[in-house]
């Protein structure tokens, strides 16, 4: 492992800057295999959705009251934060493998894995948005005589909701991008044709599936910004949506 | 030295700054530029090494139009020191100072000898300060490095906008003290941007007072105070005039000799000390006239009518 | 592929089979019972094993896999910090710049394997040019802010000492900006080695391999295995560039408090750290850490 590998010789660098272009001559294509397999494609486009919809609500539900819960209990935030922290470090891809044992084939083991890595973004956002408060408001709020129920409810709250739904953001994102993976627990979704179509060297169907799925992140991010935006956040894209 | 000549400038969104403005700097002296906010007091300093062009009008710089100059070597001729002091935090202290001779290409000795003086003669010894980066300074010890880092290429004219409008009352009077120490020992001329009043009579030579874009009334402090050009100048200086005349006259200008009286049993003031810490004197005493000593041997008596009244040359000074 | 799914599951249906196999047999006869705890333990032991008789082939997988970020990582950082230092010089190429870099990063890695599939073939060359465009925008963005964020008064000061610009770019700016971009790549990286995993479905190499080997032959010891692997190897990466970040700061005067990594560098270079007083070594406001960002 010491001596340079041969391998680190660049990508000639025409080749990467023609890349992209190669997309096109395959877009036409990929359209026909859509119109022509119009309901199996809405088909697997509803279920895509659904995977992202039904993992994202499980995962806000779980991830904002502990995200609150690890701001109250002071002593409880380290684990939280380092459970969080490590799940990160572990690729999507095995969490669905390994969901696999444990709820077996099918749509729920799918979700089950979109929620895992759904959870993450969700958590750290909403403890960053609750102690990004300044101190400042929370004493006066106090010092007002609330207890410390309305200071979390009228004060902590209201602020973080553009901080937790970055978060959110962040998170459905990159659930559009897992939910490709479902097709190897039989989860369905778009993945089933890129999967397929990769698989059998079918540039139309794999085609067909990724620019639908890709199209769907960027408007689902689009759609999140401008939400924030009226919400009040600062609407600025996550360096992490891609999912891993 | 410098020469601003009929100089107009007017910024690309039409607001004019300044307005035909004419006076000199002589050399050797401080001239303080003071006025409200946007009053283009900042505007004409740094017309002076080319951070901003002039649309209409000539600076000269020793006798030669500044535009015949090449600005980069203007610059490092020229000191610069700023409110927000502008520390290259990743530099250490001694690298800062160093920053402008090393622009220059001065040899290594002679760079190391500079830092070590200036940093000495800033009270920052070189041993202690000298590797440690401004980030691990405070307000005021930052404000020294800034004005050493100016100072390091022994420049004929130093900028200096606002330097100690960012630190606390008592650190900017100690820094006040401590420059006009420091400008006594160096022979530099010295152009400085305030919009106080109090600062300005303390340590300008000379005071140019802008109103909006235009020069009102370029004086001696003195001149200042007791001939204010008009209404605005008056206005500027507020309806304490009489106390800051007293803040910019040394006891040496308003006590006369002693001829041997008895003199009233209190602490003496020194020749150097303001009329104003006289009278504060006077009041706390009720004496009616005070000592005047230099280094513990008396040399003058004040009396309130002194201090009330404008100097009387006929008393003469010491 | 759905079928080999169904194989799995058949084979875990009784979760302890596995660690029947190898662990201690009273281990492995708890496990099969299914008591969680002897799960667990039965699973660790496993996952050693297969460390143990695996050894060579991950550590190759993981090479592949380290050549497939750096191959990236060659073309990308320089592409990143030029594209980002060149939109400083104008608002509006920096908002259009910044956005497609964004819109990049939205499309899922499994598209965009695909969408490059046609033109790049298979193999590692496609996994590479998407590692290449999913750095873009943490190395860009970082590089920008990082650039721009800059104390202003210190570029004034060096203008008015008589600094050109090229000058204040090199000695000002940009080691002002170094350790924000830094943390840029340090964000990418991680990224990548998680990306990289996936890039086995079009044939890329690395350790997506023995996961997918894992997943085929309904092989959890393996899939987990090499899911440690992955994070090491995650967690490696980032500690080394971690370093070379703090190192950066270090330079720069910042007070931190330096890991054991940067403090052995430090040593080894012969600098003093003695001066150095401690706060939070992970604070950092101009850059967005993984998705705690507002």
């Amino acid at each position: 492992m010491v001596s340079a590998p041969p391998e680190l010789a660049l990508v000639p660098l025409l080749e990467i800057a023609l890349a992209p272009l190669g997309i096109f001559e395959e877009l036409p294509g990929a359209y026909d295999f859509i119109t022509s397999n119009w309901s199996q494609f809405l088909h697997h486009l509803w279920t895509h959705i659904k995977l992202v919809l039904v993992s994202e609500l499980l995962a806000i539900l779980v991830a904002v009251p502990l995200g609150i819960a690890a701001t109250r209990f002071p002593r409880a935030k380290p684990t939280i934060k380092g459970f969080g922290n490590t799940a990160q470090t572990i690729p999507t891809l095995a969490i669905i493998f390994l969901m696999l044992p444990v709820t077996g084939i099918g749509f729920v083991t799918a979700v089950a894995g979109l929620f895992v890595y759904a959870l993450l973004p969700i958590l750290t956002n909403t403890i960053a948005g609750i102690e990004d408060v300044e101190d400042g408001v929370v004493e006066a709020a106090r010092g007002m005589g609330m207890t410390d129920t309305e200071v979390l409810r009228k004060i902590e709250l209201p602020k973080a909701i553009p901080v937790i739904f970055a978060g959110i953001r962040t998170s459905s994102v990159i659930g559009v991008g897992t939910a490709y993976l479902a097709f190897f627990v039989g989860g369905g979704g778009l993945g089933t044709w890129v999967l397929q179509g990769i698989k059998l060297y079918n540039m139309e169907m794999a085609i067909a599936g990724a620019v639908p799925g890709a199209l769907l992140a960027i408007t689902l991010d689009s759609g999140f910004a401008l939400l924030e935006r009226y919400l009040g956040g600062d609407a600025q894209q996550s360096d992490d949506l891609v999912s891993a | 030295m410098i020469e601003f000549d009929n100089v107009t400038k007017q910024y690309d969104d039409g607001t004019v700054a300044i307005e035909d403005i004419s006076f000199e700097v002589e050399e050797g002296t401080t001239t303080v530029l003071v006025g409200p906010s946007g009053c283009g007091k900042t505007t004409t300093m740094k017309l002076v090494n080319r951070l901003i062009e002039p649309t209409e009008g000539t600076v000269y710089f020793e006798g030669t139009d500044i535009e015949q100059k090449d600005e980069i070597e203007l610059r490092r001729d020229v000191g610069y020191v700023i409110q927000e002091i502008g520390l290259f935090d990743h530099m250490t202290v001694r690298e800062n100072v160093a920053t402008v001779p090393k622009l220059k290409g001065w040899d290594d000795d002679r760079i190391r000898e500079r830092v070590r003086e200036l940093l000495e003669l800033m009270d920052l010894p070189v041993e202690e300060y000298g590797d440690q980066h401004p980030t691990e300074l405070s307000g005021g010890q930052r404000q020294r490095v800034g004005v050493a880092r100016a100072l390091a290429a022994d420049p004929d004219v130093m900028l200096m906008d606002e330097p100690f409008g960012a630190l606390d009352p008592i650190t900017r009077a100690e820094l006040q003290d401590e420059f006009l120490d420091i400008q006594a020992e160096l022979d530099v001329t010295i152009l400085f941007v305030t919009h106080s009043v109090e600062e300005a009579l303390k340590m300008g030579d000379r005071i140019a007072i802008f109103d909006v874009g235009e020069l009102v009334q370029y004086d001696t402090p003195q001149n200042v105070l007791e001939n204010p050009k008009n209404d605005f100048v008056r206005d500027f200086i507020g309806q304490d005039r009489e106390l800051k005349k007293l803040q910019v006259t040394p006891v040496r200008k308003v006590m006369y000799e002693t001829n041997g009286e008895r003199l009233p049993d209190v602490d003496p003031v020194a020749p150097s000390d303001t009329a104003q810490i006289a009278l504060s004197r006077l009041l706390e005493t009720d004496a009616g006239r005070l000592p005047v000593a230099r280094d513990g041997e008396v040399v003058g008596v004040v009396e309130e009518a002194d201090l009330r009244g404008t100097s009387d040359p006929t008393r003469g000074s010491i | 592929m759905p079928a080999n799914a169904v194989a799995l599951v058949g084979e875990l249906a009784a979760i302890g089979g596995p660690a029947a196999i190898g662990g201690p047999a009273v281990l492995g006869e708890l496990a099969a019972v299914g008591e969680p705890a002897f799960v667990v333990l039965g699973m660790i032991t496993e996952v050693f094993r297969y460390f143990a008789e695996n050894q060579t082939q991950l550590l190759e997988y993981t090479r592949q896999h380290a050549i497939l970020v750096l191959r990236a990582l060659v073309v990308a950082v320089p592409l990143g910090v030029t594209l980002g230092t060149l939109i400083t010089y104008n608002d509006k190429l920096a908002t259009v710049v910044l956005w497609l870099a964004g819109i990049m990063m939205t499309i899922p890695s499994v598209a965009l394997f695909a969408l490059l599939l046609p033109s790049l073939g298979t193999g590692s060359p496609p996994v590479v040019m998407a590692l290449i465009l999913y750095t873009q925008l943490p190395v860009i963005r970082n590089t920008y802010v990082g650039l721009t964020g800059v104390d202003e008064a210190a570029v004034e000061a060096g203008e008015g000492l008589g600094m050109t610009k090229f000058q204040r770019l090199r000695k000002i700016q940009i080691p002002m900006a170094l350790p924000v971009v830094m943390s840029g790549v340090r964000n990418a990286v991680v990224l990548l080695v998680g990306i990289a995993a996936i890039g086995e479905i079009v044939g890329s190499g690395g350790l997506g391999v023995p996961i997918f080997e894992g997943y085929r032959s309904s092989n959890t010891v393996e899939i987990v295995g090499a899911t440690v692997a992955l994070a090491l190897l995650t967690l490696t990466i980032d500690y080394a560039f971690g370093v070379v970040e703090q190192v950066f700061r270090l330079r720069n005067g910042e007070e931190i408090q330096p890991n054991l990594g940067t403090r052995a560098v430090r040593g080894l270079a012969g600098a003093a750290p003695s001066r150095v007083s401690g706060r939070d070594d992970d604070a950092d406001a101009t850059t967005t850490t993984t998705s705690a960002k507002p």
